[in-house]
């Protein structure tokens, strides 16, 4: 017996292959995106762990302060210090100092601001050797070595060759107080401090003004000291200890003996180290976010393949009733829909490792190219799939069980009973109120009644359109949401370069910037500092920007108030955050010069004179003489804003700038654009994808939903026909019936969007910090409209088919055992 | 009466009907001959299973026979297209259901009205009139605005048999119309088929209870898909005097 049922169950599948096969595809699409997701996660925080640990990356880091140095045997004596020298396994002691670098880009030679690090690469006997701690990492198998201690020779780092277009056998030029020295590139490596780029005092990488060169010591003591075979010298050391639980204790010690010696130095533990600590916050984060969208494809998914089921079930009632009153038992016939639970969800299983391969594929092409670390471990991990088949298995059980556990609940006198021509079905309440109704056409009052009679048909089909066509909307507005921020921060800034100054400088140092540079029109001084929001135990950080012409600089988009001269605009993510309002004190903590002239940190106030929502969430605006005042900084400024005459970036001019002592950076508002987008591209690759999958998805639940809406319909087709109704006449009430689900489906999709858009970005962090405003995307709601329209017209077209060919006598027979 | 009685409304010729059933073939009906008159009551005899529901599918155009014809008011039926059958059944048949087939969804008016809008092409006002008209005539004044769950066996199946005169066929199909029905209502129900057998029109009966020989002007007796006699009555007697 029950293997008759299993009979039937795999009859049924194949009775319904479309329908089930998209059912498939739907979960499929689940359990694919479930497991590549899941793989992409791994496989990013495998190749960080692993570029990390293979570099031997530090336990802490020694540096000294800015041109102090240290020889060897200074080192030496204070590494024997036997209140350390028991914690270390290994060391390794660098020179690392700052550097102008020529090289040529399209001809043009580009002067950049780089970093030249020394490394030991040689043992006592002259023989090369790995790096113990925080080894360079290369991109290629065996790269080729340093060719000897003192060797004119340099590995390039990666971000910053790939920006310039350099690669092995390319030859730069070092500057430093006047020596040069040309270097061939051997290779591209990975600097494990900076796995990515990350400036001090910037928010993002800037891998565009910061060239990394790593060398042999001898070399960067050769021009460190402008002639050859000097005395090696060290100014940054990294260690590993025996117990990395030490490091707190070691770095209070080893500074302590530094300082006995009169050297100040920094500590940072590994934690403390900023690139990776963004690298690995970053992952979290995405992580965090990324975990919705499986989430809500499984719901999706797991919505329609619901419907699905109970439908068929529900069709199934008089024969469940028939086969209870033939006395078989209730495990004979959990069996058949237990069947039918089983094969969708284990081929569901099977199309989702179908789905999976190009999606991990894509997704390691993403990891590789654009996370691009020096160790890419792309193997995936079986586990995801087998999760997500385990997910799909029991939603696809459940949902074909419980709706038949609930059914062999019916008397089987009734199930029997129930002719199928024959109306014992009550008209909901409502279709009382439209029975006197005469001036409406038929058509319209049968597709009113439907819904009014069995809203839960109607609904779920409206709702699965809904659903899906939400889905595809909401990623839709994600990426133009994005989008529009990049025009907007294009349109909210007003300059065409942003210098840096290395620290506090005096306003004067630009005094002949327009002199030797022609092309520049104006300066527009400012200071820009780190502000504390509130002095409790995690004070919020923000960035204070004063310039002269903050609003020459600026374009406010003032959501209230206005700029105004002695007082502070804060955006309304602040104005949130804070509960502030316009007219109300914001206290903040700045960095303040005292009356011996050293830095302090003071509680200041300012009246805030506007909320802006154009610009960054946590950056504030007030005017330079403010800030100056406030600080006790006058005649200060550490950030120059400057307008030209031409458009685009001119080189001559950057490397002018970057030359100038106490200049930190040269940044052209093209470099910020390119910047944004750049640090987006993860979030957007992933938005793309998922748009493809949702329409994907939405195609696959709709056209199931409204092949069960037709199929319900069939008996009542098959009537009307018999009636002597034409083809014709019921194409257009399907039409009618379709175009009245696809309205509301639409209308309650974009709902449902602007819902899904809230909760899976715009409590992303990022998006309020960012001041992401989910905007509405009219492509996206035409390209999601067409594609169920599509959708909509090719399953109307085959129902239509359907009908005209159906056996009109078979629907109308006496059907009572099925 | 004034339609002769050599006037042929439909004729079978050696018609068969077989189905394929996997492996095995079912032959529903086999070379089955028959006629029917206009202006009478024509009964089909069987036990279930025998091939009546199929006769009455081949006749009414929603199946096609496998071998044999049918001519209906001088034309074949068999192996016309889809819209051609459509038509013909739009033109020429009335079909009573053993279920009924009523729209669910819409109320007795309006399932009049469909076939009137969406069958005879007709519309506003008079669909209304010739609505309630139909519906008087079966005697459910009154219950017009009803949904079909609200009505009974019998008042559904009255419904269904104005639905099928409503397009004023000429031929009324009925597939054991009483079937469903207890005695009382069955002979409502047969008096008002009855009483459409005139004006050229004919009704066609088709049923396993035998007592309803007595009001048919011929009889076909159908047993395992073969017509194995055929009686004639000139005379048959009123419904009213019908029991069973
Ligand atoms: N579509 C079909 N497929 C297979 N067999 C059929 C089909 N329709 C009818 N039959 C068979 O033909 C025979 C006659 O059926 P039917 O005309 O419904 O009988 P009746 O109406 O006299 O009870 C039965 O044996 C039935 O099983
Ligand atoms: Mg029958």
């Amino acid at each position: 017996m029950r293997k008759t049922f299993l009979k039937k169950g795999v009859r049924e599948l194949w009775a319904h292959k479309v329908q089930y096969l998209l059912l498939i595809l739907v979960i499929g699409l689940g359990v694919g995106m479930f497991a590549s997701f899941n793989n992409f996660s791994n496989v990013r925080w495998e190749s960080m762990e692993g570029s990390y640990n293979k570099s031997e990356f530090m336990d802490t880091q020694v540096e000294l302060r800015y041109d102090e140095y240290i020889n060897l045997t200074t080192l030496d004596a204070i590494l024997e210090n036997n209140t350390i020298s028991f914690m270390v396994q290994n060391y390794e002691y660098r020179l690392v100092y700052e550097v102008f670098i020529n090289h040529t880009v399209d001809g043009e030679v580009k002067t950049t601001k780089g970093q030249v690090r020394g490394y030991e690469w040689f043992d006592d006997a002259g023989n090369y050797r790995d790096q113990d701690v925080n080894r360079p990492l290369f991109y290629v198998d065996d790269p080729d070595h340093i060719a000897d201690p003192g060797a004119r020779e340099c590995y390039s780092e990666r971000k910053f060759s790939q920006v310039y277009g350099l690669g092995s056998g390319d030859g730069i030029t070092l500057l430093r107080d006047g020596d040069k020295m040309e270097l061939k590139i051997i290779e591209q490596v990975a600097v494990p401090e900076f796995m990515y780029v990350v400036l001090e005092g910037n928010l993002y990488p800037m891998e565009r003004s910061f060239g990394i060169l790593a060398l042999p010591i001898q070399t960067a003591v050769d021009l460190f000291h402008g002639s050859n075979g000097s005395e090696i010298i060290t100014n940054d050391l990294v260690f590993h200890l025996k117990d990395s639980d030490d490091v707190g204790e070691f770095n209070a010690r080893i500074t302590e003996i530094f300082s006995e010696k009169g050297i100040i130095v920094k500590t940072t533990e590994k934690e403390e180290n900023v690139p990776r600590y963004l690298l690995y916050t970053d992952h979290e984060n995405d992580k965090a976010t990324m975990a919705m969208y499986p989430i809500v494809i499984f719901s999706i998914s797991g919505f329609g393949l619901v419907m699905a089921l109970r439908r068929m079930i529900r069709n199934h009632r008089p024969q469940i009733g028939i086969f209870k009153a033939l006395g078989v038992p209730n495990r004979s016939v959990l069996v058949y829909f237990g069947v039918i639970g089983v094969v969708i969800g284990l081929l569901g299983t099977g199309a989702g490792v179908l789905f999976a391969i190009p999606l991990n594929y894509s997704f390691n092409y993403m990891v590789e190219t654009l996370l691009d670390f020096p160790v890419t471990d792309t193997s995936s991990s079986p586990e995801f799939i087998m999760i997500g088949g385990l997910i799909s298995l029991t939603l696809c059980l459940s949902c074909t069980l419980i709706p038949a556990m609930v059914a062999m609940r019916i008397k089987p006198i009734d199930a029997i009973q129930k002719r199928e021509g024959i109306s014992k079905k009550k008209v909901g309440r409502l279709g009382v109120y439209m029975k006197g109704v005469r001036w409406m056409p038929v058509s319209v009052k049968l597709s009113i009644r439907n819904f009014l009679r069995k809203p839960g048909r109607s609904v779920s089909t409206i709702l699965g359109v809904a659903m899906s066509f939400a889905l595809f909307l909401a990623f839709m507005m994600a990426m133009d949401s994005m989008y529009a921020l990049f025009d907007r921060e294009a349109e909210g800034n007003n300059w065409d370069y942003e210098i840096m100054m290395q620290g506090f400088s005096p306003e004067n140092m630009t005094a002949d910037w327009s002199v030797r540079f022609e092309e520049i029109e104006s300066i527009n001084h400012g200071m820009v500092v780190p502000i504390e929001l509130d002095e409790g135990q995690n004070p919020e950080m923000g960035l204070l920007y004063a310039l002269e012409d903050t609003q020459g600089a600026f374009n406010f988009n003032m959501e209230k108030g206005s700029f105004k001269q002695g007082e502070i605009l804060i955006s309304n993510y602040q104005a949130d955050e804070m509960g502030l309002d316009v007219g109300d004190q914001m206290e903040f903590v700045i960095p303040t010069i005292n009356e011996t002239g050293g830095y302090q940190r003071s509680t200041v106030e300012l009246t805030i004179s506007g909320i802006q929502d154009n610009h960054i969430g946590s950056i504030f605006y007030t005017d330079l003489a403010t800030l100056q005042g406030l600080s006790n900084m006058n005649e200060t400024i550490n950030i120059v804003y400057l307008d030209m005459s031409e458009d685009g970036k001119i080189i001559s001019v950057e490397n002018g700038l970057i030359m100038i002592p106490g200049v930190s950076s040269v940044r052209h508002m093209d470099d910020m654009t390119n910047m944004l987008e750049d640090y987006s591209d993860i979030f957007m690759t992933m938005v793309y994808i998922m748009a493809l999958i949702s329409a994907l998805l939405a195609a696959a639940i709709i056209y199931t939903m409204f092949k069960i809406s037709a199929q319900e319909r069939e008996r009542d087709y098959a009537t009307m026909k018999t009636l002597g109704t034409s083809i014709g006449k019921i194409a257009k009430l399907l039409a009618f019936e379709a175009t009245y689900i696809t309205v509301w489906g639409i209308g309650l999709g974009v709902i449902g969007a602007y819902g899904l858009a809230n909760l899976m970005f715009a409590n992303a962090d990022e998006f309020a910090e960012f001041n992401i405003a989910i905007i509405f995307s009219w492509s996206g709601f035409f390209i999601g409209s067409m594609i169920i329209i599509g959708v909509v017209i090719i399953v109307s077209l085959l129902t239509i088919r359907y009908i005209s060919k159906i056996n009109i006598a078979n629907v109308i027979r006496e059907r009572s055992t099925g | 009466m004034n339609a002769g009685a050599s006037d042929l409304l439909i004729g079978i010729k050696n018609m068969s009907k077989s189905y394929q059933m996997g492996e095995v073939v079912v032959h529903a009906l086999k070379d089955v001959t028959l006629t029917v008159e206009p202006n009478q009551v024509t009964v089909i005899l069987g036990p279930s299973g025998c091939g009546k529901t199929t006769l009455l599918n081949q006749i009414g155009g929603i199946d096609s026979p496998t071998t044999g014809t049918i001519v209906v008011n001088g034309s074949e039926i068999q192996g016309l297209s889809q819209s051609k059958l459509t038509k013909y059944r739009q033109e020429n048949i009335g079909f009573v259901f053993q279920f009924f087939n009523l729209i669910p969804n819409l109320t007795a008016r309006e399932n009049i009205e469909f076939v009137l809008e969406y069958v005879m092409n007709m519309s506003g006002k008079e669909v209304h009139k010739k609505a309630e008209e139909l519906l008087a005539n079966v005697g459910l004044a009154g219950r017009e605005d009803h949904y079909p769950y609200q009505l009974s066996g019998g008042e559904q199946q009255r419904v269904s048999i104005a639905r099928a005169l409503s397009k004023d066929p000429r031929i009324l199909l009925a597939d054991e119309p009483t079937g469903e029905l207890d005695y009382v209502t069955g002979k409502m129900i047969l008096e008002l088929l009855t009483s459409f057998a005139e004006g050229g029109r004919a009704v066609l009966i088709v049923t396993h209870n035998k007592e309803l020989a007595k009001i048919a002007h011929k009889v076909f007796y159908l047993r395992d898909g073969k017509v194995v006699k055929e009686t004639k009555n000139p005379n048959p007697i009123k419904v009213s005097q019908l029991e069973w």
